[in-house]
């Protein structure tokens, strides 16, 4: 029997609506997948939770909803993708994105080649590259987002206390880190291969358009170049599914 | 007490030597005190300290001893008052069962030798109460993560010794590719991404065998799904010996929160021939000689790439397995060597 899979998000507030459009555009797009929404309020075309109220700092509510919510839903693996996304197509093996690995998080930039610090998201990429190796990040360590990314359920636990151990272990030293990184670490300590994952293996199936320009609008469906704002080198990307952050649609 | 002593040298008694352990060929604590009889027995009067009556008559303690015509006793009875050395290795029961200082108590000098990268029970306070005579490490690596507890106690890196004529050479070319590891089966030695970094190499017929393994590691990889190409095996199901010629490479990634204190099992597969693909930032360096004796690799890519060479290159993996053997025979486990450095480390 072949695996199944679903896709997962939590929307409150205004994030129900956008949830929605994501929904309407994967269904234009042939997908026939579930989504198993937490939310506030009863949305169009998914299966509906009660989110309850939660702590959005740090983004952290999606490990919890993961551990708590997600871990519940009968399904092999787990589609995590933020309100704020558009279907363009229907993607094409999905899954085999994991590979061997229990999960898969788009990594977007190779942090071994930074000479100069960043600043991203708040945070300085030296130190986070620096806490990445400390951890045990024994490959070349990689900035990565949260707003899509698959896991395989019986992973859940495993993913859920790394990611807050690590997370716990940078803040006792004084470092503030978000999802992003803590997700980013739990996949670079289980996915055995980084260069698999990074975004050019896989540009017809995810990419954000958060780094590009205010007002380009949401990608037509044609190749497009994504670039991470730490990086130089652009990647050419047609993605499936399109992270299209507030402002930028 | 088992059996008779062989009478005195030529040159006059020999110093006398009693070892704590089980000498035997399962298991690296007992393989060590066996290979070590066999390298001390004409240097020392060497009587094998067992800890209980059902190990005086244990079939491989006997088959040790006896070979060599060394007797076995019980802690109990070591003589009240006698002279020489103690020594233990590795032995959980040693401070904290007390052992030490009763052998001290009846006069003999203490000689410690842990093996791990962590005290043992009792370990520091026996340090501190000077029961220690002398603490033997096996590399510069432990010395230095014990430096502080040890201060002031005199010591010797002594390395590992290991009879290399109980791990021949042999060549070896499965039918299906082989990778595999040996160690302990702790969950910290192996890597949180274990299964699929070895699957993630992306050899088409392959077989993986480890030993050993464990319910605890079970669960740390219960998430993955290891199918028939897998053969995962309980401790001492099989000997090091037979379970190293099953192996065309030994694979060996390490978890993030372990330091190697030597490599026993890596040397044991050189030995055999196994060539060694082995993670950088332990000891590996002193043992290994990139691209000669073996490969020592930081990341993924680097591992895969040196697998990927040993699958398709069958001239190279006979070449490196063989100069590692050889190397390894003669270098680091000379027993000339090895035997002038025991003799010094158990001589007061």
């Amino acid at each position: 029997m072949s695996d199944t899979y679903c896709y997962w998000s939590v929307c409150d507030g205004p994030y129900g609506a956008m949830m929605e459009n994501c929904v309407r555009t994967a269904r234009a797009a042939g997908v026939f997948k579930e989504f198993h929404v937490l939310c506030d309020r009863a949305l169009e075309g998914c299966h509906c939770y009660d989110a309850f109220q939660f702590d959005k700092a740090g983004g952290l509510f999606k490990l919890h909803y993961l551990n708590v919510g997600a871990s519940r839903l009968p399904f092999d693996f787990l589609v995590w993708v933020d309100a704020d996304s558009v279907f363009l197509r229907n993607p094409r093996d999905l899954l085999g994105a994991m590979g061997r690995s229990p999960l898969h998080v788009p990594l977007e930039y190779d942090l071994s080649a930074l000479r100069d610090d960043r600043i991203w998201k708040s945070v300085s990429c030296l130190k986070l590259r620096d806490s990445f190796q400390r951890a045990g990040v024994m490959n070349r360590p990689y900035l990565s987002g949260s707003a899509f990314w698959i896991i395989k359920r019986e992973a859940i636990d495993q993913v859920y206390n790394l990611a807050l151990q690590f997370w716990n272990g940078r803040v006792e030293l004084g470092l503030r880190l978000n999802v992003d990184a803590a997700l980013g670490y739990a996949m670079q300590m289980l996915c055995g291969n980084p260069e698999a994952h990074v975004i050019a293996k896989r540009p017809d199936l995810w990419a954000s358009t958060c780094h590009r320009e205010s007002g380009q609008g949401v990608p037509s469906g044609s190749s497009w170049e994504w670039k991470h704002p730490v990086a130089t080198d652009p990647v050419l990307v047609r993605p499936a599914i399109v992270h299209v952050p507030k402002g930028r649609s | 007490m088992m059996h008779a002593r062989a009478g005195p040298s030529p040159q006059g008694p020999l110093p006398r030597l009693f070892l704590l352990g089980m000498p035997g060929s399962i298991g690296g604590a007992a393989t060590k005190v066996a290979h070590l009889l066999r390298l001390l027995h004409r240097c020392f009067e060497i009587t094998v300290v067992v800890p209980d009556v059902r190990t005086l008559k244990d079939s491989e303690v006997r088959k040790n001893v006896e070979a060599l015509a060394i007797p076995c006793t019980l802690l109990n009875d070591v003589p009240r008052k006698t002279e020489g050395t103690a020594l233990a290795i590795c032995d959980k029961h040693f401070f904290a069962g007390g052992h030490a200082r009763q052998l001290k108590e009846r006069g003999l000098k203490v000689v410690w030798s842990n093996e791990m990268m962590w005290p043992f029970e009792g370990e520091e306070d026996a340090a501190r109460q000077g029961l220690v005579d002398r603490v033997l490490f096996v590399s510069e690596f432990q010395a230095t993560a014990f430096r502080s507890m040890y201060e002031g106690v005199p010591s010797l890196i002594t390395g590992n010794y290991i009879d290399p004529d109980d791990y021949c050479w042999r060549e070896r070319r499965n039918a299906i590719f082989t990778l595999g590891r040996l160690s302990r089966a702790d969950v910290d030695k192996f890597p949180l991404d274990f299964p699929v970094f070895y699957e993630e190499m992306g050899l088409k017929e392959v077989r993986y065998r480890v030993m050993a393994w464990s319910p605890a590691l079970q669960r740390q990889y219960r998430w993955h799904r290891f199918g028939p190409e897998w053969e995962l095996l309980a401790e001492y199901k099989q000997s090091a010996l037979k379970f190293l010629y099953s192996l065309d490479v030994f694979l060996y990634p390490l978890g993030h929160k372990v330091k190697e204190s030597w490599g026993r099992a890596v040397v044991e597969s050189m030995l055999t021939g196994c060539v060694p693909v082995v993670a950088a930032g332990h000891q590996f360096h002193k043992l290994i000689a990139h691209g000669e004796t073996g490969f020592i690799c930081r990341e993924f890519g680097e591992f895969r790439e040196a697998v990927f060479e040993l699958f398709e290159n069958y001239a190279l993996r006979m070449k490196v397995g063989r100069t590692a053997a050889q190397r390894t025979r003669e270098e680091i486990c000379n027993p000339e060597s090895h035997r002038r450095l025991w003799v010094e480390a158990l001589s007061f």
